[in-house]
């Protein structure tokens, strides 16, 4: 039926992505100073205190017999890339919860080419796996292998590339990308980097915000930021700059530089992604205003988090458990396997790491440390293999 | 003309060495590697490194490289994209504009090394870097997903023996290719040209003429790549077309090996591009970690460059 349609179809994907370019494009939001209102402080401040502390795990749906239903079979899961750190995690995650109820996981490791992705679809459906997961690249260039998986029989789950708020990623025709999705906390992790800014300048921020389009997450996270700007701080200053994320290493620091300069009033720089902040901590040292420039990010990156340690000018790091991220994939393709309804979230929880707690993250920090164990438990009782 | 033993060696080596890799992956794995559907999987989803690897070999075999090729697929599969996507232009005409600009591009990188005498290394890595510019401007940096299933179908979508059809596109144009190479006059003249420029000036060939239309086959072949690429993926995105240059190259070299040794030749970068990602899928389903395939794989350059060298020995290529 759908293959009737099909020349209709279109991503909505490019549609967000235009949105955002356009919105960003070097855009100054500055606000009139006369019909500026107070900063709502308390709330900012509130919100910072309670991600500051150790995530408590909410059930994402109701528990079923993973035990059962989901012993010995195979998720064959698709990064985007093996070649960061971040996804070894997530699979690390991934691999302990297929053991524990004794489902197999088959990884297939690639360079981030989507030649590569598509060959890895191919060879899932060919060893006929239970469940296909798509960890965060852009399903619209799978479309015609996804099709092929779910005629074969095999759900497909898309794995962080919408935010928490929004629908499954789909075409332009409306429908959705696989058989459901596990979203990622961007929006939260937008709005929680500019409350820390509201609430570290007292409201008076003047902020210099560097986005990179390119990344699907961008769309939510900026969503998140911008409404976060509006609603508590009318009165800070935030100006947007967009660099793609293969010219982060040449054009980051210049833009940086040339902002500072342009304008000197900025207190505040927020890299979205906290692995811009290798250069954009260069750029302040040699604008000479380390000390009066503050950063902050979004990732829990190991080596940004060592930064928030060791020096004063990225002050705030939000993170991400990546091995709970790695457990929430695996419930929802469980639950697909189990044919239960997906989840519509699986509240994979950010923790706001500042001074006063990124000890707790180990030193030197791991990608690991500083978020409890809650999800272990939390999941096997939800899965029915621990009482 | 009789052969030595040691040249049937090298003949057979790279076919040899394909079926040791599929032994030894075999016996590692024989549940998910000895199976029809892994071989259908290495044979249907390599016909784009197919197809550039074979637009590459024309400049190649005339002496020239065109380090444009990986830049024309992408431009040519955003165009398919844009056009079929965004302006909802029926797939024919996509792939007529696609590649006509391929062509074109292969135009101009022509005319500036033939009529200006420069170094074709230089002149297409400068355009390259200039398509990857222009690609980037008309896709707004986007990635562009949803093309028709008028080229999805007749791409991946369709089987043949259960191989997606794309993977016959490529050996067609193999079978091609080597006809022109071997058994036509114009082969023969892009050989010539390729041993040796000044000879075949003073024979009488015009070397300008030759050359100026091996980049323009080539512009035109890995824009039909991009087609493929296009087909395959259904959709494009800025960048990843890029990462063919290397495998292209790799193939050809390795290619040159075997088969005709110490000639590009179709058959031997054929065969060069099913061992190496016989390989990579071998390593892959194993589950290896990443850093391991490109070991491999640069691993194989390297070796293969070497052996061209070694197995040129008397009849240089240039």
């Amino acid at each position: 039926v759908s293959r009737a349609l099909a020349p209709f179809r279109r991503p909505a994907v490019a549609v967000l992505f235009v949105a955002v370019g356009a919105a960003c494009g070097g855009s100054d939001s500055k606000r009139d100073a006369e019909r500026a209102e107070p900063a709502d402080l308390m709330a900012v401040r509130e919100r910072i205190a309670r991600f500051e502390r150790i995530p408590a795990f909410v059930p994402p749906g109701p528990p079923f017999d993973a035990a059962a239903k989901a012993r010995g079979k195979t998720v064959f899961e698709i990064p985007i890339t093996s070649e960061v750190p971040f996804i070894t995690a997530v699979e690390e995650g991934m691999r302990q919860a297929a053991k524990a109820v004794g489902a197999k996981l088959v990884v297939y490791p690639n360079q981030g080419e989507p030649s590569q992705w598509v060959q890895g679809m191919r060879a899932a459906i060919a060893q006929k796996a239970d469940a296909i997961t798509l960890f965060a690249q852009n399903p619209a260039l799978l479309g015609p292998q996804i099709r092929q998986a779910e005629e074969a029989g095999i759900p497909v789950v898309v794995v962080r590339t919408s935010g928490e708020r929004e629908p499954c990623q789909s075409d332009r025709g409306g429908e959705t990308y696989g058989t459901t999705c596990v979203p990622g906390p961007f929006e939260e992790a937008g709005r929680l980097e500019a409350d820390w800014v509201i609430a570290e300048s007292e409201g008076t921020a003047s902020v210099l915000v560097i986005t990179s389009s390119d990344a699907r997450s961008t769309v939510p996270l900026l969503r998140g930021m911008r409404s976060e700007f509006a609603s508590r701080c009318p009165s800070c200053r935030v100006r947007y700059v967009d660099v793609p994320i293969p010219e982060w290493a040449a054009r980051v620091r210049t833009e940086v530089q040339s902002a500072l300069v342009r304008d000197p009033g900025i207190k505040y720089v927020i890299p979205i992604y906290d692995s811009m902040s290798q250069y954009v901590v260069p750029a302040i040292r040699a604008s000479k205003r380390a000390g009066r420039v503050e950063i902050a990010t979004f990732n829990g990156t190991p080596f940004v988090l060592k930064m928030v340690q060791d020096d004063d000018i990225v002050q705030m790091d939000v993170g991400e458990n990546l091995s709970w991220v790695g457990w929430a994939t695996m419930d929802q393709a469980f639950r697909l396997i189990a044919g239960e309804p997906p989840v519509r979230t699986e509240n994979t929880p950010l923790r706001v790491f500042t001074d006063a707690n990124v000890a707790e993250a180990g030193r030197p920090p791991r990608l690991d440390r500083g978020y409890g164990s809650a999800y272990v438990a939390g999941y096997k009782r939800l899965w029915g293999v621990e009482p | 003309v009789t052969r030595r033993p040691s040249e049937v060696g090298q003949r057979l080596a790279l076919p040899v060495a394909w079926g040791l890799v599929v032994a030894i992956f075999g016996l590692l794995e024989p549940d998910t590697f000895l199976t029809a559907a892994n071989f259908q999987t290495i044979f249907g989803t390599q016909a784009v490194l197919v197809v550039l690897t074979l637009g590459l070999l024309i400049p190649l075999t005339a002496g020239d490289y065109d380090l444009s090729v990986a830049s024309i697929l992408t431009l040519s599969a955003m165009i398919v994209a844009l056009l079929n996507v965004d302006h909802g232009w029926p797939i024919g005409w996509t792939i007529a504009v696609a590649v006509a600009a391929g062509a074109a591009v292969g135009a101009v990188n022509g005319a500036i090394v033939v009529l200006l005498d420069l170094d074709p290394l230089i002149i297409t890595l400068g355009s390259a870097t200039f398509l990857a510019g222009i690609v980037l401007w008309i896709s707004d940096s986007r990635t562009i997903g949803g093309i028709s299933d008028d080229l999805v179908n007749p791409v991946v979508l369709e089987e043949f023996l259960g191989i997606s059809l794309e993977f016959y596109y490529g050996l067609a144009l193999c079978i091609a290719l080597w006809y022109v190479l071997e058994y036509t006059p114009l082969g023969r003249r892009l050989l010539f040209v390729g041993r040796g420029r000044q000879v075949a000036r003073l024979s009488g060939l015009r070397v300008g003429r030759i050359r100026f239309g091996a980049l323009v086959a080539s512009g035109t072949i890995s824009a039909l790549a991009g087609v493929l690429y296009a087909g395959t993926v259904g959709g494009a995105d800025p960048s990843s077309g890029a990462s063919f240059l290397l495998p292209a190259f790799a193939a050809a070299f390795l290619g040159a090996t075997s088969i005709v040794p110490g000639r590009f030749n179709p058959w031997g970068s054929l065969i060069a591009v099913y061992f190496l990602v016989t390989g990579i899928t071998g390593l892959q389903l194993l589950g290896v970690k990443s850093f391991v395939q490109q070991l491999f794989y640069g691993g194989a350059l390297v070796l293969a460059v070497a052996l061209s060298r070694l197995v040129r020995g008397r009849h240089g290529m240039e």
